[in-house]
């Protein structure tokens, strides 16, 4: 069977050295240093193994830290888009294909099970403003796209206030990377968003 | 370096960019020795180890981290939940009363064919054929018992979705059993035993001696009303017909007590487990090198977990792994797709009056069922706890020996591609002889036969013993 490790491993060797390059070429924001003996702007990488989790920190002296650090890796799953600032039960953040909705979610419990049930709150927002969208319907479904097959259950739908929905009766059945979908529409108008989820067993 | 004065000017500015140009360096070099080390990891498998997880003495193959936290989701087999809808199913006083129902041949129309015919406990309570013979030969395979409480799903197509209602299937089949709920009623009717067992557990039975009421055999037929079944069902009242609704499924419930029961928890696998989390050597020796092997394997390279996963060592859902049907002349077995469509119609699923509690969980199961393209030909995926136990193997038993299975996911020879959804990760393993062996041995692993032995043989009667006199209990009286 295909490993998708290997190819996260080649990515993470190409993405190793695009951080390494990046943090060599990064200035200090003010005076420029004078010669090798000044603190370098340097790359923590982390790499922890089958995984292509990668955190990056930059720190040039002087400058204040910019880090972007991935999301702590939660117990039975992963996604890719999980908001590392965001409370305990992270919402997770994307928009629609064209950009006309702005999609939160977030699993309960968190992280998601493996074969065990667990229900996704929605929340639809108006990208400019971040502010829910009403009378729109949600529709939360799933799949695994290199399986060919989504879940076997079809979640119930409840709303639950102003751009909110929950989907109750969800179902990952197999370990590895599932695609969680969200579409929204609103009259004629329908936009898919797309999470990719990583789930081991 | 450090301490080095800051120059203006020209000279400044060369400077500054000669530390850049040291700092390119260094980033590039940094990157590239990361690159380098990566593609030196590049072959390493998954489940090779890596710099942490040093090999511990005992252990014959090297165990990433990660794939120690994986096998460690397999043990131990948790405690059954509850079950909600089945308010017996815990009960021990149910649990024998089923025993031995369990083993009743006078439950069938013939008077020679029980559940154990089909579930024989010498046979890892299957029946070591290829497919079932009740009355008649069936289209499918008996499936093993062992751990079936775990199951979320039932039969083969997952058509009953709890342990009680399963039961009640094969009573009423004209293959298996071919009794109706009428002539079961009747049987415990007959038996002060068993009328007593079951009067203490459910109530008085119906006044089942009122034969103008209650006829001698009698069961809905779905699609044929003139069966004499249906006419003779169809002749009672609709309370006299709940009534015998209601002690067929509490009969279901009683076999369902009996059956939670056959549980396989400490296998060699497990005891394995234990030793790794405590680099206990002698736990880790429960599991020979070769099967050591076989359980890297299964958890790496060969992927068996993406569907054997868990502490039962499946996913309990449906899966089509191609493997080709044992004769041509066999029906066309849709498999998960006909169950689907069974277990809603079921009149004692999960939202049947017949639920002693609602079970909030199997509802939401039910309701949230898909139709979808991949149930057609799909059958659920078996435990493999106790798996040596019960050959042969698959839905049909078309596979003869655990080496025939593993085998057959080395090279899919003649498996049949659908027209429509297949299992795509499905793809030769290619094993070599000796991965074929390894893989054999670690099945063979999960092996736990440490279940007490009266519950392997029917008891003397369904009536729990009278409790010991004080004299018997001195004398140390005679064992049950």
């Amino acid at each position: 069977m295909r490993h998708p490790d290997r190819i996260r491993r080649s990515r993470t060797g190409l993405a190793a050295l695009l951080a390494g390059l990046a943090a060599a070429c990064a200035a200090p924001a003010d005076a420029p240093a004078d010669g090798p003996g000044e603190s370098a702007s340097s790359a923590e990488l982390e790499i922890s193994a089958g995984s292509s989790r990668i955190s990056a920190e930059s720190s040039p002296a002087g400058s204040s830290s910019a880090s972007s650090s991935a999301a702590p890796v939660a117990r039975g799953a992963r996604d890719l888009h999980a908001d590392p600032h965001a409370d305990e039960h992270a919402w997770r953040r994307g928009a629609t294909a064209g950009g006309r909705w702005l999609v939160l979610w977030r699993p309960r419990p968190d992280p998601i099970p493996l074969n065990a049930p667990f229900e996704v709150d929605v929340r639809v927002l108006d990208p400019a403003t971040e502010r829910p969208v009403a009378d729109l319907d949600v529709k939360v479904d799933a799949a695994m796209p290199a399986h060919h097959h989504g879940m076997n259950h079809a979640p119930l739908h409840e709303a639950t206030g102003a751009g909110a929905t929950t989907a109750r009766g969800m179902l990952f059945h197999m370990p590895g990377d599932w695609e969680l979908t969200v579409d929204v529409f609103a009259g004629t108008v329908s936009e898919r968003a797309r999470f990719p989820v990583e789930l081991d067993g | 370096m450090k301490g080095a004065r800051r120059k203006s000017g020209a000279s400044g500015r060369e400077g500054h960019a000669r530390a850049r140009r040291a700092r390119l360096a260094l980033g590039g070099a940094l990157a590239l020795a990361v690159v380098v080390s990566a593609a030196a990891r590049a072959p390493q498998a998954e489940g090779e180890p890596d710099a942490a997880s040093a090999p511990l003495p005992g252990l014959a193959v090297e165990l990433d981290a990660k794939v120690r936290a994986r096998i460690a989701r397999h043990s131990p087999l948790p405690p059954l939940s509850p079950s909600p809808a089945n308010a017996v199913a815990d009960d021990p006083r149910a649990a024998r009363l089923g025993r031995f129902l369990f083993f009743d041949e006078g439950l069938s129309s013939t008077g020679t064919v029980s559940c154990a015919t089909c579930h024989d406990p010498a046979q890892g309570f299957g029946d070591g054929k290829s497919l079932a013979v009740g009355i008649s030969r069936l289209d499918r395979h008996s499936q093993s018992l062992w751990n079936v409480a775990h199951n979320r799903w039932f039969f083969w197509d997952g058509r009953s979705d709890s342990l009680w209602s399963q039961a009640l299937q094969p009573l009423e089949d004209a293959r298996e059993m071919g009794s109706t709920r009428l002539a079961v009623a009747h049987r415990l009717h007959k038996d002060a035993a068993l009328r007593a067992a079951y009067a203490a557990l459910f109530g008085a039975l119906p006044p089942l001696d009122d034969a103008a009421r209650f006829p001698a055999a009698g069961r809905p037929v779905p699609g044929d009303a003139e069966h004499p079944h249906a006419r003779a069902w169809a002749g009672m009242t609709e309370a006299d017909r709940r009534a015998v609704d209601r002690v067929f499924a509490n009969v279901g419930k009683a076999l369902a007590a009996y059956q939670r029961r056959l549980t396989a928890s400490r296998s060699p696998f497990d005891v394995f487990v234990e030793g790794l989390a405590e680099e206990d050597p002698e736990k880790l020796a429960a599991l020979d090198p070769s099967a050591q092997r076989g359980l890297a394997l299964f958890f790496g390279r060969a992927n068996c977990r993406l569907c054997h996963h868990g502490p039962t060592f499946s996913d309990l859902e449906f899966h089509n792994n191609l493997v080709p049907p044992l004769a041509a002349d066999l029906p066309l077995d849709k498999g998960r797709a006909d169950g689907i469509e069974r277990v809603r119609a079921d009149a004692f699923n999960a939202l049947s009056e017949h639920v002693d509690a609602r079970d909030e969980a199997a509802v939401l199961r039910l309701e949230t069922l898909k139709d979808a393209p991949e149930s057609w030909g799909a059958f659920k995926t078996p435990s493999l706890r106790n798996v040596a136990l019960s050959p042969p193997y698959m839905h049909q038993g078309q596979l003869a020996t655990l080496e025939d299975v593993v085998r057959y996911y080395s090279t899919l020879e003649d498996a049949v591609v659908p027209r429509g959804h297949r299992e795509r990760i499905l793809v030769p393993q290619e094993f070599s002889d000796v991965e074929v062996a390894d893989l054999v041995a670690f099945l063979e692993s999960l092996t736990d036969e440490g279940v007490a032995p009266e519950l392997l043989r029917a008891p003397t009667s369904p009536l729990p013993p009278p409790p010991k006199t004080t004299a018997e209990s001195e004398a140390g009286g005679l064992a049950r």
